[in-house]
Parts: structure tokens; C-alpha cells; sequence
């Protein structure tokens, strides 16, 4: 009976050690770095959790991973967390009510995601800064790292998916 | 769908949306240092990531014993490598006698600053520039400062970006953003040593702004041009050269002295240098 109760909070606090355990595995030097590039792993977490979370939840989720990925990153701290929590609500309600939570959909939320934020640094570095060579680097390290990034949606998505089935959440979305 | 945009977990979202936004202003005008939710993340996140990256070298040291494969070759490179640099340190020492015996003749003091260090080790790296931003272990605590140069014995590493409490962000050479005087130690000509988003994929970056060609293999080092980084200090060596679109000055390609990728451990020079501010 308790345990029924809290289900939702032992659900949240296994969604939170994954994405704490993603982040380092992101940041750790020499970790997952196949030629120089390194997959975002707080991307796919993040959406699989919004695709099986509700809308609030999800949010906290997405803004909870970009504050982790603010943390390491070069931009103003606050960007990622703020697009991140406007992402995944919107990976939520669309989930709730026009997409299903295929495998493909996954896949395509996650490259989507990281293609907006992509296009948004690249758009600041090319035309705002200016800086050197910024084409060729979306080329060589934002689109690889998307696409490896992309492939780890699977193991991610596979164990947030069995962790969301485990606690078998009453009522809100339907399983799939 | 409509529902949700009158519905309460609308209103929260647009007020965490709105917290965000004052955070991102705030970080942008706080000018290299830490936001205070970033130091508040710090104090777990940063002993996490220490303990993370020391299990991760610990696995790549006995995976690299097992595997020994291009250890052998490096080991090979690595002496041959030393064997030149005796020879240099022979010519060196016999420069510097005669210098002392030099300035003492003609009674000249020596000027070098004290430089203190602090050592730091590498904790993580930028998930979208890789190696051109850099966060280590050592903060404001252990007296580091914004625009602190970090180095180590091989040469030049970068430029402390930001410090929290008990981390830093390190701008390295590769960040197209990096700016740094430095001079042709053969020709002693000026110019400006910058990052580049192309090069910084193959741990290289880009010598500016020379009035003439360079030659290849030529060490770079630091000018201390603004006494923000003291003279003398080994950037890289020449790899390439081509002249610029401006058609009158060249531009070269460099090879850094330090692999910033095989970094483990820096050193920050704390005290007067690296204090001033950018004019």
C-alpha cells in the first residue's frame, strides 16, 4: 500500500540516477569517444522520459538534463535548461495526443532536438561571433555527434521504457 | 490540446520558463563568475565527476597494459624525441653561462617574476567543443582567478574562463574564441595565435597577422603582449603556412605542444600575472 504511493517518487529518483549517470558519462574525458566525438547522452534520457512522463514531469526532466548539460558547457548557463524543458513538454504533449511511442519516433525526436540546438549555436557562432571555421565544425562535430548521440537512444530508451512499465503507472498515458 | 494551455502544469511550466530566462541574463552579466545555481550544482557534480574520470583513467591504464600495441611505437618516438632535447638543454646551459657571465659584466639585475602554480586535474570537457573547453578540479578556494594562464611543463594549455568554488572552466587554445599574442622564435617575428573550429578537430590551431611567411617546424611561444601571460612560454611548433585573405600577412597552421585531448593533469599560474584586464 505505501509502496503504491510512492511509486511515483522511486519512479522519479530511478529517472534522476540514470540521467545523473549519463551526465558522466558525457563529461568524462576519453568515455564513449569514438574519433574525436562524444554522444550527449542527457539528450536521449531526457526524451525518453518525456515520451513516457506527463507533461509536468516530463519538463523538469528536460530542464534537470540541461542544467546538467549547462554545467559542462561553453553557453550562458540557463539556454539548454530553458530549451530543454520547452522540448520535452512538447515531446510529452505530443506523445499524449498525436504520436505513438514507436522506436522510430524516438530516433527522430532525439535527432530533431539536437539538429534545433545545432542550428541555433551554429546560427550565434556564424553570424553573431563570427568565429572561424564554424561551418565545417557543425560538419565535422555538431551532425556526428547528433547521429551517435541518435544511437544511443536504444539501450537508454530500452531501460527508462522498463523502468516506466516496472512501476506501471495508474491512469494518464497509454502503453505501447 | 486546449486544456492544456489553461491548465495549472501550463502556468508552472511558464514560470520555471521564466526563472530560466532571469538565469540565463543574470549568468550573461556575471562576467566569469560562477552563477550561483552552477556552484550550487558544483558541489555535487564536481566530486561525481572526479571520481568518474579516475575510474576512467585507472580502466584505460590496464587496458592500455594489456594492449600494449602503439605504446611500443610511442616508447620508440618518445626516446628519440629526449635524445634531441639533451642536446638542446647541452647548447642552453652553455647560453645561459655565457649570459650570466654577461649581464654580470655589464651589471645588469635579473628581472624574472615569482610565478605560484597550482595543479589541477582534468574533470570534463564540453559536450559540443570537445577539447576547446575544458572543467578542472581546482576553483576560486585554491585561488584561482579568471584569465589565469594554464600550462603545463610541455607549453601552453588555455585561459581560465570561469571559476565556481571548487571548479573552473579553461578556455584552451583550440576554442575559436582564444586569442593570444606569441612570436616566431626564429625570425622573432609578432603575431596572434587563435583557435579554429575546422583545425581544433585535429587538436590544431591557427598563428595570425605575420608579416612574413614562417618558416615550417618553427617554435611558437608566448609575446607576454599585454601582461597577461608571461614571455617565453611554448605554444607549438609550425605545421603549414598560407597567406591570409587580406593578401599582406601570412597565417600558419600550428601543432600545440601539449596534446590537449591526453591531458590529465594542468597547472594554473595564480598571483599578479594573468590579472589584467583585456584592452
Amino acid at each position: 500500500m505505501i509502496f503504491e504511493r510512492k511509486k511515483p517518487k522511486v519512479r522519479y529518483f530511478a529517472y534522476a540516477i540514470l540521467l545523473l549517470l549519463c551526465f558522466l558519462l558525457q563529461v568524462t574525458p576519453g568515455v564513449l569517444e569514438l574519433w574525436g566525438v562524444k554522444p550527449i547522452l542527457v539528450v536521449p534520457a531526457a526524451v525518453c522520459i518525456a515520451m513516457e512522463e506527463p507533461v509536468l514531469p516530463a519538463s523538469v526532466f528536460g530542464m534537470a538534463a540541461g542544467l546538467l548539460w549547462d554545467f559542462t558547457a561553453g553557453t550562458v548557463f540557463g539556454y539548454h535548461a530553458l530549451l530543454w524543458l520547452l522540448f520535452c513538454a512538447a515531446v510529452s504533449l505530443s506523445v499524449t495526443f498525436y504520436l505513438s511511442r514507436h522506436w522510430f519516433n524516438r530516433f527522430l525526436l532525439c535527432f530533431g532536438a539536437l539538429l534545433l540546438d545545432g542550428v541555433i549555436k551554429t546560427a550565434f557562432s556564424a553570424l553573431i561571433w563570427q568565429e572561424p571555421g564554424t561551418w565545417s565544425f557543425w560538419m565535422s562535430q555538431l551532425l556526428p555527434a547528433a547521429g551517435y548521440t541518435v544511437f544511443w537512444c536504444f539501450p537508454i530508451g530500452s531501460l527508462i521504457r522498463r523502468i516506466s512499465v516496472f512501476f506501471h503507472r495508474s491512469g494518464g498515458l497509454d502503453t505501447q | 490540446m486546449k486544456e492544456f494551455w489553461r491548465s495549472r502544469q501550463c502556468r508552472w511550466i511558464c514560470v520555471l520558463a521564466a526563472v530560466l530566462f532571469s538565469f540565463m541574463i543574470c549568468s550573461a552579466a556575471s562576467d566569469g563568475e560562477a552563477f550561483w545555481v552552477k556552484d550550487l550544482i558544483s558541489s555535487v557534480a564536481v566530486p561525481l565527476q572526479k571520481g568518474s574520470t579516475s575510474l576512467a583513467r585507472s580502466l584505460q591504464d590496464v587496458t592500455g597494459n594489456l594492449f600494449g600495441g602503439s605504446l611500443a611505437e610511442e616508447n620508440e618516438a618518445l626516446k628519440e624525441e629526449c635524445d634531441e632535447l639533451r642536446r638542446r638543454l647541452l647548447e642552453y646551459q652553455d647560453l645561459k653561462r655565457s649570459n650570466i657571465a654577461l649581464k654580470e659584466l655589464l651589471q645588469m639585475e635579473d628581472s624574472e617574476p615569482d610565478y605560484q602554480y597550482v595543479e589541477a586535474s582534468i574533470i570534463g570537457t564540453d559536450p559540443d567543443y570537445g577539447y576547446a573547453k575544458i572543467m578542472i578540479d581546482k576553483g576560486k578556494r585554491n585561488g584561482i582567478e579568471k584569465r589565469d594562464i594554464v600550462t603545463t611543463p610541455g607549453g601552453l594549455v588555455g585561459r581560465v574562463e570561469e571559476t565556481g568554488t571548487n571548479y573552473a572552466v579553461v578556455m584552451t587554445l583550440l576554442h575559436p574564441q582564444f586569442k593570444i599574442g606569441a612570436y616566431l622564435s626564429e625570425s622573432n617575428r609578432l603575431g596572434v595565435v587563435s583557435g579554429d573550429s575546422a583545425l581544433s578537430k585535429e587538436g590544431q590551431c591557427r598563428l595570425e597577422y605575420l608579416e612574413e611567411e614562417p618558416v615550417l617546424g618553427d617554435l611558437v611561444a608566448t609575446s607576454g603582449s599585454g601582461g597577461d601571460c608571461p614571455r617565453g612560454m611554448v605554444i607549438g611548433t609550425v605545421q603549414s603556412a598560407d597567406k591570409q585573405k587580406s593578401g599582406t600577412t601570412y597565417s600558419a597552421e600550428l601543432k600545440p605542444a601539449n596534446e590537449i585531448a591526453g591531458l590529465t593533469n594542468v597547472f594554473v599560474i595564480t598571483g599578479e600575472i594573468g590579472q589584467k584586464d583585456e584592452n
